[in-house]
């Protein structure tokens, strides 16, 4: 049966938080979740939080006659409150910035022997956010993104 | 009738003998393309000004991408690449059960196993199935259409 592309990207969120939080080994209230926040949470936001989403999943091509290419994008979200009453310093942001090459580490798969769920490789992991300026100057935030794009062979 | 469709084209390689084959479809391959024309002999005479040709040879090949997946089938293939055995290969341009379907079958020599590993791309070697002279002299390459559910032989 061909692979349901929903329900793959599904495992896929899940195992790439599983990798995120396999490499970090956060300490509450520090997490990687699947959960999403709203505006009241950001509010008061407490440790450094890692936000995993599905992003999108499609059938790149056909790889052969019984098999697809498929692809399962996710899109990782890094937001932690500057909790102090002065304004974010360099270095409070430049920790935070670093911390990126976590994630980076976790989810950039290449070796066969590393692929997630035995079968997906990273195509692209781009860091399309870096510091979003406004959030850190209007509430303090720091906020990052993370776009990664995962392929595997599916049956057809 | 229904137009031809290449993603509905099926290979096959022989694991039997050739008098009582057992088909096995390869469908970890994507592209494949069948050469098939006749050398000419020029019988032109002055009966007309026409250049006027009689058929003496057929020149006939397979080519077919062949995805490097460490399956059945891949390694049977390259195993007999390296070792120049035999491989009894039927291309069809529908399944070998469906009346109507047409296409060649002959004890081949894979000569040619092409590798493009370039950076960007997914492991696919390019295959060549070539002719080889027959184990047995009945066992010389075959036209192939299915009747009655069966493929039919004909000697080229």
């Amino acid at each position: 049966m061909a692979v349901q592309l929903g329900d793959r990207l599904v495992q896929v969120c899940e195992a790439a938080c599983g990798a995120v939080t396999t490499a970090w080994e956060p300490a509450e209230p520090d997490e990687c979740t699947r959960d999403w926040v709203t505006e009241e949470d950001l509010a008061t936001l407490e440790g450094r939080k890692v936000f995993v989403l599905p992003g999108g999943a499609k059938t790149i091509d056909r790889l052969t006659r019984g098999s697809l290419l498929n692809e399962y994008a996710v899109s990782i979200r890094v937001i932690e409150r500057y909790t102090d009453r002065d304004r974010p310093p360099a270095v409070w942001i430049d920790e935070r910035v670093k911390f990126l090459d976590t994630i980076l580490g976790a989810l950039d798969i290449t070796a066969a022997a590393s692929y997630l769920l035995g079968s997906l490789w990273t195509e692209t992991i781009e860091v399309t956010e870096v510091c979003d300026l406004t959030e850190l100057m209007v509430r303090k935030l720091f906020y990052a993104e993370i776009e990664v794009a995962f392929r595997e062979k599916a049956a057809a | 009738m229904a137009v031809g469709l290449g993603i509905n084209d099926k290979l096959y390689r022989n694991t039997g003998n050739f008098g009582t084959p057992t088909w096995v479809e390869l469908d970890g391959v994507s592209d494949v393309k069948v050469n098939s024309s006749w050398d000419t002999a020029d019988g032109s005479t002055r009966r007309g000004r026409v250049k006027m040709m009689e058929a003496t040879q057929q020149n006939l090949t397979l080519d077919a991408k062949l995805l490097v997946d460490g399956g059945t089938d891949y390694v049977a293939l390259a195993a007999a690449y390296w070792a120049r055995s035999t491989i009894d290969v039927m291309c069809l341009d529908g399944g070998n059960t469906t009346n109507g379907s047409e296409g060649v079958r002959f004890e081949s020599l894979i000569t040619k196993f092409d590798e493009d590993q370039g950076l960007g791309s997914i492991n696919f070697r390019d295959v060549t199935f070539t002719p080889r002279v027959p184990s047995v002299s009945t066992n010389v390459p075959k036209s192939v259409l299915v009747t009655a559910g069966n493929a039919v032989f004909t000697t080229i």
